[in-house]
C-alpha cells in the first residue's frame, strides 16, 4: 500500500522534527512576576511588629522610669507624651514616687494599625486595665517619617464606662483620619477647639450642647468649685484658659463612620490670691514642679490635657463624646 | 457466471454478513473456470451455497454484479472496470476475463471499495466483450443476479450494478483469487512482499533508532542535562549605596533564599527585607539601584534610580528602623536568609562606610535551590516510549503476511479456493449435493471451504491491490485468467443453463425495478444503470440488514419460484 506507507513514514518525519524541537528547549529563566496584591490597602505592619516597636518603648520608659530621667526619654517619646512623662519624672524625683497614672501595662486590649502609606502615620493601641485597676490606656504611636521610629506621641487615660468605637481587626487595618474630615459632625479640628471652649466656659459654653457629659469635665468641674471655695475665702480669684495646639492631633477612623480625634489642650490655670496672700502650690505636684521658687499672690500653672474624642458621623444624631483625658502640670511659676 | 458465483462468494466471506449466497449455478463461462472461493454464509440455511459450482472466470458477470455491491462506487468501477476490462481481453479470453474480471470484482467489492468495483464493472464489461457468454448476471448475494441477461457481453455491466450490497466484494474477491492468472497473484504477492520489506526493513529500523534516540536523549536529560537545582545570581558591582528589589524577587526562585551582600572593606552593610512602601519611604531623596529581574541565569537586570543624591539624612541608623522586618548587619558582607513566601516584600540593601559620601563597592548576590527543576526527560520518554510502539507495529500489524488483512490476499491461496465441482450450484441455484441421489460434499472439501473463507478476505485484498497496481501502472496486461485449472477440466454448469438461470434473475428483477431489468440489459458499462440496478436490486432485497445473503436467498427463491412459474 502506498498511501498507507506514506502515511507512516510521514508521522515518524513528524515525530523526528520534534524531537529537536525537545531538545532545543532551554530552560528560560523566571520571570518576576510582580504580586498586584493592594499593597495600598495592607496595613503598614503586623501585629508583631507592633509589639516589638511597642516594647522597645516601653523599655525606654521603663528606663527612663527607673533613672527618673527625662532626658532618655526622646528617643521615643515625643509631643504631649513627652512633656506629660517628662513632668511626671521630674515630679517623682521630687517625691520619690512616680505618678501611678504613669503606668502603662504590656499588655494591649486591641491595636489599630493604619493603611496609609505616607508619613507621619500613627497606632493607636489600647491597653489592658492596670495592675491596680485603674483604667485602660489609649497609647499613640507616630511615626513622623520613614527615617524615624515609632514614638509614644499620646498617652489617654480612658474614661471608666468609656464606650470606644470599633475598629477594622488589625490584619485588615483602619484608615488614618484627617483634622479637617468631613461627614462628621463637626470636622476634628473644629471638634477640639469646641471642646476646649467647654472646658474653659462650662455649660455657659456656645457647644455645650455639642457635647455629652464627661469625666473630664466632671472633674475639672469639681476640682475648679473645690479650688473656689478656698480661693473665695482668700478673695482671691481664678481663672482658666483652654488653649488648642495647633497641629497637635491625632484620628483614627473608626470602622462604622466617626473618627477617634486625640488632641492636645493646653490649659493655664491662674490662681491670685487675694488680700495679699500668697498662692501657693495646690497639689504635690505642683508643689514639686515649683520647686523652691518664691511664691507670690499669683501663680500660674500650666498643664497639658490630651483628650480623647469621638466624633460621630453627621447622621447619627449623636454627640460628641469625650472617652478619655489626661491632664499633668507641667509648668509651675509664680507670676 | 462462475465468476459471479465466486464472486458472491468471495464477497460474502468478506463481509461477515455475507452469504454465499450462489444464485444461478454459476458457471465457468468461457475461459476458465474459475475456482470459486466460498465465504462464510451469514444466515445458516446459506450454508448449502458454499458448495455452489465453481463459478466460471469467464463470468465476469459476477464479478461485475459483485462490483456494483457498491453503489457509489459502482460508477467509477465499472469505469475503471471497463478499462480493466479491455487489458483483460487482450491478455486471454480464454482464461476467463471474466473469471479474472470476477476476482477483481470480488476483491474491489470485498474491500467495498471504489477500486473493487471499477475492477468488477471493466471485468464484467470485458467478459461481457470478451467472450459470447452468456453469463452475464452475476449472481449476487443480494440477489440482484436477477439481471442476469441472456446477453453476457449486456448483462456484464449490469450484473455489476445487480449487485448493491456491499458482500459483493467478498464474492468478488473470491472470484479474483479463483480467476487470476499467475500474473495478477504474482504481482500482488510481489507487491506485498515489497511492502513487507519496507516495513519490516526500512520503516522499523528507523523508528527503533528514533526510539533508542529518544531514549538516549531522555536519558541525559535526566541525569546530565538535568537542569541545575542551584540558582546563584548576582549583580556584579553597583554605584550606589543603596539596593533594592522589586517585589517578586525574593522568592523567584524557590522560597528559600540566600541573601548576601558585600561592600568595600571596613564598610557597614546591612540587608532588611520589608514592605515596598516602607522601602520607597526609605529610599526617598536617594540614589539606589532597583533590581528588576533575572537576565540570565547569573546575572539581575538593574536599574538606577535617577534621584538626586541628598545625603543619607535621617535620625535612625539603617539598623534601628521599626520598619523591617527581618534585618541583618555586618561589615564587609553581610547574610541574610528568608524563608517563606515572598509575598510584596523586598530586599533593601545598604552599604554605609565611614564617609557618607563615599562610593562602596557594593555587590549583591542571591542564591536559591530549588526545591522542584524542571522535567524535561520525560517527554523524550514518552515520545520513545511511542516509537517503540509505532515500531512494534510496523514491524507485525503493518506487515502483516495478509492472513488477516481483509484486504490483502495471498495469491498463493487463490487457487485453493476453487470450487470442487461438487460444489458448483446445480440449474436451481442449490449444490449438486441437495438433490436426490447426489453424493454427498466430500470432507475435504471442508476444509478448503474454511480455508478459502480464510482467505477470502486476504484475496480480495490481494484482488484489490492488484487491480490498484494494474490501475495506477497504467494499461498493465493482467493475464488473470491464465489460471483456471477447474474451468478447464469440468466445467460443471453449462453456460447455457447458467444464461437462463441469469434470465429468469433477470426477468424477475425486471418485475421488481423496471429500470433495474432494462439497466441490466444494457451492455454498456453505465454505471448509472448499474447503480440503478444495483438499487434496484437492492430495493428487492428482503433483508436489507444482510444484503447479500438476503439476496441470495431471495435470488435463490426467486430463481426457484420462476423455475416453478414457467413450468
Amino acid at each position: 500500500m502506498r498511501k498507507p506507507t506514506i502515511v507512516r513514514i510521514a508521522a515518524a518525519a513528524l515525530t523526528v522534527a520534534m524531537l529537536p524541537a525537545l531538545a532545543a528547549c532551554n530552560e528560560t529563566v523566571p520571570k518576576v512576576t510582580a504580586t498586584t496584591s493592594s499593597s495600598t490597602t495592607s496595613p503598614v505592619m503586623t501585629e508583631a511588629q507592633e509589639k516589638k516597636i511597642r516594647s522597645k518603648i516601653l523599655d525606654v520608659l521603663k528606663q527612663a522610669d527607673d533613672s527618673k530621667d527625662a532626658n532618655a526619654l526622646a528617643e521615643r517619646v515625643e509631643g504631649p507624651e513627652l512633656d506629660v512623662r517628662s513632668s511626671q519624672l521630674t515630679i517623682a524625683q521630687a517625691t520619690g514616687n512616680l505618678d501611678p497614672h504613669a503606668t502603662i501595662p504590656d499588655k494591649i486590649s486591641q491595636t489599630v494599625i493604619p493603611t496609609d502609606s505616607s508619613w507621619p502615620r500613627s497606632i493607636f493601641t489600647i491597653t489592658t486595665t492596670t495592675d491596680d485597676q485603674q483604667s485602660q490606656r489609649l497609647l499613640v504611636l507616630n511615626q513622623d517619617s520613614a527615617r524615624s521610629n515609632y514614638k509614644l506621641w499620646g498617652l489617654v487615660r480612658l474614661f471608666q464606662g468609656a464606650q470606644l468605637p470599633a475598629f477594622e481587626i488589625p490584619k485588615l487595618g483602619s484608615k488614618m483620619g484627617d483634622a479637617d474630615d468631613s461627614g462628621l459632625v463637626s470636622t476634628p479640628a473644629d471638634a477640639v477647639a469646641h471642646y476646649a471652649d467647654v472646658l474653659q466656659n462650662g455649660s455657659g459654653s456656645q457647644y455645650a450642647g455639642d457635647f455629652n457629659d464627661d469625666q473630664l469635665r466632671s472633674d475639672l468641674a469639681t476640682l475648679t468649685a473645690t479650688v473656689q471655695k478656698g480661693i473665695e475665702a482668700n478673695a482671691g480669684t481664678q481663672t482658666q484658659t483652654f488653649a488648642v495646639q495647633p497641629d497637635q492631633i491625632k484620628v483614627m477612623r473608626a470602622a462604622g463612620g466617626g473618627d477617634l480625634v486625640v488632641a492636645q489642650i493646653n490649659s493655664e490655670w491662674t490662681r491670685t490670691a487675694g488680700e495679699g496672700r500668697e498662692s501657693l502650690p495646690a497639689s504635690d505636684a505642683e508643689k514639686a514642679l515649683f520647686g523652691g521658687g518664691t511664691a507670690t499672690s499669683s501663680m500660674k500653672v500650666t498643664y497639658v490635657n490630651v483628650v480623647a474624642l469621638f466624633v460621630p458621623k453627621s447622621d447619627s444624631g449623636e454627640k460628641i463624646q469625650a472617652v478619655g483625658a489626661e491632664r499633668q502640670p507641667v509648668k509651675v511659676e509664680a507670676q | 457466471m462462475a465468476i459471479n458465483m465466486s464472486d458472491t462468494n468471495l464477497q460474502n466471506q468478506d463481509d461477515e454478513s455475507s452469504k454465499d449466497v450462489k444464485g444461478p449455478a454459476e458457471k465457468t463461462t468461457g475461459g476458465l473456470a474459475v475456482p470459486e472461493r466460498f465465504e462464510e454464509p451469514s444466515i445458516p440455511e446459506l450454508d448449502l451455497f458454499k458448495f455452489m459450482p465453481h463459478r466460471d472466470q469467464s463470468d465476469a458477470v459476477p464479478a461485475d454484479t459483485q462490483t456494483d455491491t457498491q453503489t457509489d462506487d459502482g460508477h467509477a468501477d465499472e469505469a475503471h472496470m471497463t478499462e480493466e476490462t479491455s487489458a483483460v481481453d487482450d491478455v486471454d479470453d480464454d482464461t476467463d476475463p471474466n473469471g479474472s474480471a470476477a476476482v477483481k470484482d470480488d476483491v474491489a467489492a470485498a474491500d467495498a471499495e471504489t477500486e473493487t468495483t471499477v475492477i468488477a464493472g471493466p471485468l464484467a464489461d470485458a467478459s461481457s466483450n470478451a467472450t459470447a457468454d452468456a453469463d452475464p448476471t452475476a449472481v449476487t448475494d443480494s440477489g440482484n443476479a436477477g439481471d442476469a441477461t441472456a446477453d453476457d457481453t449486456s448483462d456484464v455491466p449490469a450484473d455489476v450494478p445487480v449487485e448493491s450490497e456491499t458482500d459483493d466484494a467478498a464474492v468478488a474477491d473470491t472470484d479474483d483469487s479463483e480467476n487470476e492468472g499467475v500474473d495478477p497473484d504474482e504481482a500482488a504477492k510481489r507487491k506485498h512482499r515489497r511492502h513487507v520489506r519496507i516495513m519490516r526493513g526500512v520503516v522499523t529500523p528507523l523508528l527503533g533508532l528514533l526510539a533508542v534516540a529518544a531514549f538516549v536523549f531522555g536519558g541525559l536529560n535526566a541525569t546530565i542535562w538535568k537542569p541545575n537545582p542551584h540558582v546563584s545570581v548576582s549583580t556584579g558591582t553597583l554605584s550606589t549605596n543603596y539596593l533594592v528589589t522589586d517585589p517578586g524577587v525574593l522568592a523567584l526562585a524557590d522560597n528559600t533564599v540566600d541573601i548576601s551582600a558585600t561592600a568595600a572593606s571596613g564598610d557597614q552593610v546591612c540587608i532588611a527585607v520589608t514592605s515596598a512602601r516602607d522601602a520607597t519611604g526609605w529610599l526617598s531623596g536617594q540614589k539606589y539601584t532597583r533590581v528588576n529581574g533575572l537576565d540570565t541565569w547569573q546575572k539581575f537586570t538593574t536599574q538606577t534610580s535617577s534621584t538626586k543624591d541628598s545625603g543619607d539624612t535621617g535620625s535612625v541608623a539603617f539598623a534601628d528602623s521599626d520598619m523591617w522586618e527581618k534585618v541583618t548587619c555586618a561589615n564587609d558582607k553581610a547574610t541574610l536568609r528568608w524563608k517563606g513566601d515572598g509575598g510584596d516584600r523586598v530586599i533593601l540593601v545598604s552599604a554605609q562606610g565611614a564617609d557618607q559620601n563615599a562610593k562602596t563597592k557594593l555587590d549583591f548576590t542571591m542564591s536559591w535551590t530549588r526545591a522542584t527543576v524542571p522535567n524535561f526527560a520525560m517527554p523524550f520518554f514518552f515520545v520513545g516510549g511511542l516509537l517503540v510502539v509505532m515500531a512494534i507495529l510496523a514491524a507485525t500489524l503493518f506487515s502483516l503476511e495478509g492472513h488477516r488483512r481483509r484486504k490483502k490476499k495471498t495469491l498463493e491461496n487463490a487457487h485453493v479456493t476453487a470450487l470442487t465441482e461438487e460444489e458448483k450450484l446445480d440449474q436451481d441455484g442449490k449444490p449438486h449435493w441437495m438433490h436426490a441421489g447426489a453424493k454427498p460434499p466430500s470432507p475435504e472439501r471442508n476444509r478448503r471451504e474454511s480455508r478459502r473463507r480464510h482467505h477470502s478476505h486476504r484475496r480480495a485484498a490481494v484482488e484489490e491491490e492488484l487491480r490498484e497496481e494494474a490501475e495506477s501502472e497504467g494499461p498493465e496486461v493482467l493475464d488473470v485468467t491464465s489460471v483456471n485449472l477447474l474451468q478447464q477440466s469440468t466445467p460443471a454448469v453449462s453456460t447455457d443453463e447458467l444464461q437462463e438461470y441469469f434470465a429468469r434473475l433477470a426477468a424477475e428483477n425486471a418485475a421488481n425495478a423496471e429500470n433495474a431489468a432494462s439497466a441490466s440489459a444494457e451492455s454498456t458499462p453505465d454505471d448509472a444503470t448499474a447503480v440503478q440496478t444495483d438499487s434496484a436490486n437492492a430495493a428487492s432485497d428482503t433483508d436489507p440488514a444482510d444484503g447479500d445473503t438476503v439476496n441470495g436467498d431471495t435470488a435463490t427463491t426467486e430463481d426457484n419460484t420462476d423455475k416453478k412459474e414457467a413450468e
